[in-house]
């Protein structure tokens, strides 16, 4: 049977027809991890013995005739999400060694559902980074190119999923750390609204703008992991937020209701041509389905990055604060408190996590933060309102995901200004806390994916997944090979 | 930001950096800083149409949120010799804490 890239709708059709066992699956993606990895680098640690335990445990609970979610189905994890007994580094050489004393909320409602972990994803340490060059542990390659970068910062779950090593991934966005992987991967890429699925137990990099994020095949499977994760939980205040499920998604749309904002902001200069044309020809696509198109504007889009590093780097640098080495973490030493804490810090960090706990120290000392911190607050508010009185003539915006396709491994890694705006049109939705979805709707000339990013009201997660899978449906895109695979 | 203010900030952020790391930072936290001047540019875009939506409601409750005005202030004196009194050691106006490494 070829198991090959099968969505968790085609998975889970086999496993409750019988057709497979999880086993036989959990081993099919062990074998490619084993056999493939190494040319990609997507994962840290791979639990080949507790994740066949888990996948016995999953048969059993079919044989006794459960079916559905994700029970039986294998997935990989981003090392930023606590994994009880298992390493979550984060990334960093700071938490080489850290194995977490419990579960993510996320983690422990998969568990109960009997999906089936197999492996820990590469990372930017920290989640800080749009290439997933900044690992401590290496960097993760593109799998549809190995010289180009997969995107980041959740780079090895989105590269994981491409290169077929699991049926789905988690992962998190903060300033798009899903949607950007998954548009240079050529996955769907999807951040809920913020509050829609805990945060407990991620290691928390920008607490205002981090979200735990879900990487698959289609926006239908999206839907039907969200519906095991999403839902308030007790140990994060934040997620408060109760989602309306839908029976299903993929459900038949009616073209002539649906109202799609084209904002022109994010079809900017920078643009590449390629990307431009593939975005042209959805919209033709959509037209010609009878959805209605409206040109708008949102002036402010072209701010949100600025406004986005000066808050995220603010919260970096209080949240990793932190990591002293004293109780958990690197540690070097020195002759006294503080020489101990500039050596272990100093040599735990990695020079991205320096560099933003450096300037966040900027703006948030005093005298500065009137001119950095409070500006790019008053600027998201109105990036916030900008969007809310769009989505009055509107129900979707639809933009590209990045402006360019994948780029070469190491061609941005000095130059961080150009990596952080790697993001500029998928920080407002971040600021905003709105839900957004990359779709794969494209290839370039020299075979990289190209992604389209759908943002929508708050709380409108379950209708801006149900757009994005019936915009799928339409484009039907062909896969590509990966040439790695044959030899 | 010259090499002064990194050594400052490293130093803030318990960062030990070396001089070759000063010379790089340096460079690019000033192109990071040059960047984040376009806050600027969008106060004025914002102030343009100050508080105002599309329909000319007024909206100022949005941007004037309730952040403290940032001001250079020392710790209010009695408040530290509150704290002071209340821990078990104190020594030259700081609070003597049990050595947790050695």
């Amino acid at each position: 049977m070829d198991l090959h890239n099968l969505t968790l709708v085609q998975v889970r059709g086999l496993l409750d027809n019988q057709q497979i066992t999880s086993r036989q699956l959990t081993d099919y993606y062990l074998k490619r991890l084993e056999k493939y990895d190494s040319y990609i680098h997507s994962c840290l640690f791979i639990d080949y013995a507790e994740a066949r335990r888990v996948a016995d445990l999953a048969d059993e609970r079919l044989a006794r005739g459960e079916r559905g979610g994700v029970l039986g189905i294998p997935y990989i994890v981003k090392d930023n999400i606590l994994t009880k007994g298992l390493k979550t580094t984060a990334g960093s050489k700071m938490l080489a060694d850290y194995v977490a004393p419990y579960d993510a909320t996320v983690i422990s409602r998969l568990k109960q559902a009997g999906a089936v972990l197999v492996a820990k994803a590469n990372l930017d340490e920290f989640a800080l980074g749009s290439s997933t060059e900044n690992s401590a542990f290496g960097p993760t390659h593109n799998p549809y190119n190995l010289s180009m970068v997969p995107g980041g910062s959740s780079g090895g779950s989105a590269a994981a999923l491409a290169a077929d090593f699991c049926t789905f991934a988690l992962g998190s966005d903060t300033g798009g750390s899903v949607r950007h992987p998954a548009s240079l991967c050529g996955v769907v890429g999807y951040r809920p609204s913020y509050g829609a699925i805990s945060r407990h137990g991620l290691v928390a990099m920008a607490s205002s703008l981090d979200a735990i994020g879900i990487l698959a095949h289609s926006a239908t499977d999206v839907a039907t992991i969200m519906g095991v994760i999403a839902g308030p939980d007790k140990y994060d205040a934040t997620a408060s937020l109760v989602l309306e499920a839908p029976t299903r998604v993929s459900q038949t749309i009616n073209w002539t209701n649906i109202k799609i904002g084209w904002p022109a902001e994010y079809f900017g200069p920078g643009l590449d041509s390629e990307v431009a044309d593939s975005l042209s020809q959805i919209k033709n696509l959509l037209l010609d389905k009878g959805a209605t198109i409206l040109p708008v504007n949102l002036p402010l889009t072209s701010y949100g990055v600025s406004a986005y590093t000066v808050i995220n780097m603010a919260e970096v640098s209080s949240n990793l604060a932190r990591f002293d080495g004293l109780r958990y973490g690197h540690q070097t030493g020195g002759s006294n408190l503080l020489e101990t804490y500039l050596n272990n810090r100093g040599n735990g960090f990695g020079a991205e996590a320096k560099r933003r706990i450096m300037l966040g120290t900027y703006f948030l000392s005093a005298g500065e933060g009137g001119s950095y911190y409070k500006k790019a607050q008053i600027v998201r508010a109105m990036i916030s309102r900008e969007f809310k009185e769009i989505f009055t003539q509107v129900d979707y915006l639809f933009t590209p995901t990045t402006p360019t396709a994948a780029f070469p491994l190491g061609a941005k890694v000095n130059d961080p200004l150009s990596l952080y705006l790697e993001d500029s049109l998928l920080t407002p939705a971040s600021l905003a806390h709105l839900p957004a979805v990359s779709i794969p709707i494209g290839w370039t000339s020299a075979n990289l994916p190209i992604g389209g990013q759908i943002i929508g009201k708050r709380r409108d997660d379950y209708k801006v997944l149900t757009l994005a899978q019936a915009i799928q449906d339409i484009i039907d895109l062909p896969s590509q090979s990966l040439t790695w695979e044959t030899n | 930001m010259d090499k002064d203010i990194i050594q400052k900030l490293a130093q803030l952020a318990r960062l030990k950096v070396d001089n070759n790391e000063v010379k790089i930072y340096g460079r690019q936290l000033s192109a990071v800083l040059h960047h984040l001047n376009s806050l600027e540019q969008a106060m004025s875009l914002i102030s343009k149409y100050g508080g105002r939506d599309r329909v000319g409601k007024e909206h100022n409750d949005d941007i004037n949120f309730s952040l403290a005005d940032d001001e250079v202030k020392n710790w209010p004196k009695d408040e530290v010799a509150v704290s002071l009194k209340a821990a078990s050691r104190n020594e030259d106006g700081f609070i003597i804490v049990p050595v947790i490494k050695s």
